[in-house]
């Protein structure tokens, strides 16, 4: 048994409604269901909001054609040991909806479908170790 | 089953065999643990020093400013991971010490314990001058980062000869601030155990070391320690944090170190770590006398020095360094204007640096003269002070002098230029770019003092030196080319400083 610290970490959530409907979300870390607040593993970590139950109506729109109810679920950030990886999250996570489309909508979830984003603990190492990501372009 | 590995953390330079861990190793085999010792550092630069990504992966660690390719940084990763596996599935320590020199060495050590504690149990313990460093993104210092993140367990700030068997044995966590030791406790500690080492790492060809201009490529070259802390309070330097008070063993055990290193391992070639070798005189001439009587014409040593008076030290000092085997001394003269060296602290007066300069020449002991451009108060007129002393003096010692252009002048962490006190005094204004703060400052009372002026002095420095000696200045090419790309990071920045203005007037 490995005797590794763990990460206190905090997500936050705000949710659309419907007058009748409100949204129903799963959190996973690690595959394992959670709350907004969890404890992330010393290494690689997998966050997971899978958004369960949009239905076909519920976005409510009027004459012009502008939403004016919906049922959504953005999530707003991420802090885990007292780093914002929300920037992170929102531009490295990847929402795949139930239909199989990637959509980019930095964490705000309209369709059903899940989000998914990986992140390794400490989590300044993962910070120092996303540029070379982003370099990945160059190579 | 092992107590303690031993390992330095890779970039550092490959010297000669380091000390920390053979020293370190000794200090915790007198107190009854079994520990082993690993230069990990010079390993990385003999076995990857011709791939091709070994340069900017160097690069890399000792400038934050570099950023990597994925290719990079995988061919990298795959290195401190077969470290992390070696240590933990063939050493399999109790406890990882990782001997942390500097800056450079903190990115490798970060991996190599996110390694190591991601598939074992094994403790991690820090320790070395690079803990210090305070990382502004997070608001604490690199040891905190380590502690907090769970990639260390304890940390040793300050010497380890005492205190790493001491947290080893009593199973210590967290941070231990080690009291500096005592001039007695120096003469005690156990000479260096360097059984452990594989010498082929420091005897082939190897690019990154200091002596292979002088030395033949099968010689080793073994580091001494004779004092701790510096006399001197130079305001720039962050010796004293490290060591507030300077201490110094006595002549005799140092020359009694060197001559059993002699015997044991065959060695002739010697570079002392101390700040100055001839901080405390007495033991330095005691030494002196004792390696000319004991040992005459065997072995040759090198070390940094100070410009002191002929009061201070006469010419009997410099004829016993002769014969003791001083081959070359490090001098930082930092400026040619003494004005400036007053104002740092350094204390070396024209007449000094003339002294201990004609002497070394006189005794055919060679000299490097370090040099830094744009100390806050000086100016046009102490640069070119600098430019004439340099010319003076490189013709007139016989090729002993070589020039070592060090770089602008940087706020070290740590020193006593960053306390509120200087900060006042030179009206300095530091700026954070990409977390890193050293290099881009002001200074109120010498405002034209900027970083691109200072880059512009440096590089009137290095053009002059390489249109000298090209072959054996035209290495700064390197470092000029490095210089301009912060420049071109201050001149962004400046340019983005200047649009913020016009958008917020």
């Amino acid at each position: 048994m490995l005797k590794q610290k763990k990460f206190l970490s905090s997500l936050q959530i705000k949710t659309s409604s419907l007058p009748d409907k409100i949204p129903l979300y799963v959190i996973k870390n690690n595959n394992k269901v959670c709350g907004v607040n969890f404890e992330a593993k010393f290494g690689i970590n997998r966050l997971e909001i899978e958004f369960l139950n949009k239905g076909v109506n519920d976005t409510m729109v009027n004459e012009s054609g502008e939403i004016v109810a919906d049922l959504t679920v953005e999530i707003q950030n991420l802090i885990v040991d007292e780093v914002d990886l929300t920037t992170q999250l929102k531009t490295n996570g990847v929402y795949v909806t139930n239909d199989g489309d990637i959509e980019n909508t930095y964490g705000f979830l309209h369709k059903n479908g899940k989000f998914t984003f990986e992140f390794i603990c400490p989590p300044f190492l993962f910070l120092r170790n996303l540029e070379f990501l982003k370099n990945k372009q160059n190579d | 089953m092992l107590d303690v590995l031993i390992v330095t953390a890779p970039f550092t330079y490959t010297f000669g065999p380091s000390l920390a861990p053979a020293l370190l190793k000794s200090c915790a085999e007198e107190k009854g643990l079994t520990a082993k010792a690993w230069d990990l550092s010079a390993e990385f630069n003999y076995h990857y020093q011709t791939h091709q990504y070994y340069d900017k992966v160097v690069a890399w660690m000792t400038d934050p400013q570099v950023l990597l390719t994925a290719l990079e940084f995988n061919w990298y990763s795959e290195i401190v991971g077969d470290y992390a596996d070696r240590i933990i599935k063939i050493y399999n320590p109790t406890w990882l010490a990782v001997s942390v020199l500097s800056m450079s060495s903190q990115r490798f050590a970060e991996d190599l314990c996110y390694h190591v504690k991601k598939q074992s149990n094994i403790k991690i313990l820090i320790g070395g001058s690079g803990l210090n460093i305070f990382q502004y993104q997070y608001q604490k210092k690199w040891y905190q980062l380590m502690l907090d993140s769970g990639l260390g367990d304890t940390v040793i700030i300050g010497e380890g000869e005492i205190e790493l068997p001491n947290a080893i044995i009593n199973n210590v966590n967290g941070v231990v601030t080690a009291p500096q030791l005592t001039n007695k406790q120096l003469d005690e500690i156990p000479f260096p155990n360097y059984n452990d080492y594989d010498f082929n790492f420091y005897s082939s060809t190897n690019n990154r070391t200091y002596w292979t201009k002088e030395k033949n490529n099968s010689e080793l070259v073994f580091l001494i320690t004779g004092s701790k802390g510096c006399v001197k309070s130079c305001n720039f330097c962050d010796v004293a944090d490290i060591w507030a008070k300077y201490r110094v063993r006595s002549g005799q055990r140092v020359a009694d170190e060197i001559m059993y290193l002699h015997r044991t391992y065959q060695i002739n070639l010697f570079n002392f770590t101390d700040s100055l070798i001839n901080g405390g005189l007495k033991p330095f001439l005691d030494m002196n006398v004792i390696l000319a009587d004991t040992l005459p014409n065997t072995i040759k040593y090198e070390g940094q020095f100070i410009c002191r008076g002929e009061k201070d030290m006469p010419e009997k000092y410099f004829k016993a360094m002769a014969l003791a085997g001083c081959h070359k001394v490090q001098i930082g003269i930092e400026s040619g204007s003494e004005s400036v060296r007053i104002r740092m602290g350094k204390g070396s007066s024209d007449a000094d640096l003339d002294h201990s300069t004609r002497m070394l020449c006189k005794y055919n002991i060679r000299q490097d003269w370090n040099i830094i451009t744009g100390y806050p108060s000086e100016t046009e007129d102490d640069h070119q002070n600098t430019m004439s002393t340099i010319k003076h003096y490189l013709n007139t010692s016989n090729g002993l002098l070589d020039i070592i252009p060090r770089g602008v002048f940087l706020l070290i962490e740590g020193s006593p230029m960053m306390s509120p006190t200087y900060f006042g005094e030179f009206g300095l204004e530091q700026e954070i770019v990409n977390g890193h703060g050293s290099f881009i400052w002001t200074s109120e009372i010498n405002p034209t003092n900027t970083f691109d002026r200072r880059v512009a002095r440096f590089e009137e420095l290095c053009d002059f030196l390489i249109s000298f000696n090209e072959s054996q200045y035209g290495y700064l090419r390197k470092m000029l080319a490095a210089l301009h790309l912060k420049l071109n990071i201050y001149n962004e920045h400046v340019k983005t400083k200047k649009i913020f203005k016009l958008s917020t007037n």
